[in-house]
């Protein structure tokens, strides 16, 4: 039986707010944990689900509130 | 389909936790560590500038209130007390003699950003360790934010 990979890309910009970004959700458990981590960090101020960014040759760059799109 | 979540830190742990982040930020900003202990709350020499600022979003525990303490950096002229005050709060004194209160504010702004950033990320990684997550990489971008990418197999 195949295992399930959960990845996320977790950026703390320098006033110290976390941004955490779960890529390819297969389940509503990925995302509850998540929650739950951020939950005991501190406050979840913004909450959004997006279309997946990523194709071939970019990838996302999220800077506090803000998503933007970084050419590699 | 992605998730994306943006978290506001409480800074809220017992003293030696929150000592060590703040040892991680001043050191990592060129102050030397001159000494720690109770806070015997020095008044201020009258030629020296001084700031006092309040950690937003802090709540110091309560075991923490029983002695107050403090820790106290020093780099060149300038002087950075960090303690936990009898209202629940982390603060922060900056003292220098060759700077105007403006200056002080500024750094006094620098040092606490830097500080909640070091104690967001050793929050957020000790967090996801205890999901169950590996750090896979970590990395400082160039607007200082730090990228840290996790995973775990289920």
């Amino acid at each position: 039986m195949a295992s399930n990979k959960e990845e996320l890309e977790v950026l703390i910009d320098e006033t110290g707010n976390i941004t955490i970004h779960i890529h390819g959700i297969k389940g509503k458990s990925c995302v509850k944990n998540a929650e739950e981590i951020a939950n005991n960090v501190g406050t979840i101020i913004q909450q959004s689900f997006t279309s997946e960014y990523y194709d071939p040759g970019q990838k996302v760059g999220i800077t506090g509130n803000t998503q933007t799109k970084i050419n590699d | 389909m992605s998730v994306v979540m943006v978290i506001a830190p409480l800074v809220t742990a017992s003293w030696p936790i929150i000592s060590t982040a703040v040892c991680s930020a001043a050191t990592s900003c060129g102050f030397t560590m001159l000494k720690q202990g109770f806070d015997d709350r020095p008044q201020a020499i009258a030629t020296e500038e001084t700031v006092e600022m309040e950690l937003d979003n802090s709540e110091v525990f309560k075991e923490s209130l029983k002695n107050e303490k403090k820790l106290e950096f020093k780099k060149d002229d300038l002087t950075l007390t960090f303690y936990a005050d009898e209202h629940g709060k982390y603060m922060l004194r900056i003292k220098g003699d060759r700077k105007t209160k403006a200056q002080l504010q500024q750094i006094g702004k620098q040092m606490m950003n830097r500080f909640t950033q070091q104690f967001a990320y050793h929050k957020v990684v000790s967090e996801l360790k205890k999901k169950g997550y590996a750090v896979a990489t970590e990395e400082m971008l160039e607007n200082k934010t730090v990228r840290v990418v996790v995973r775990r197999f289920s």
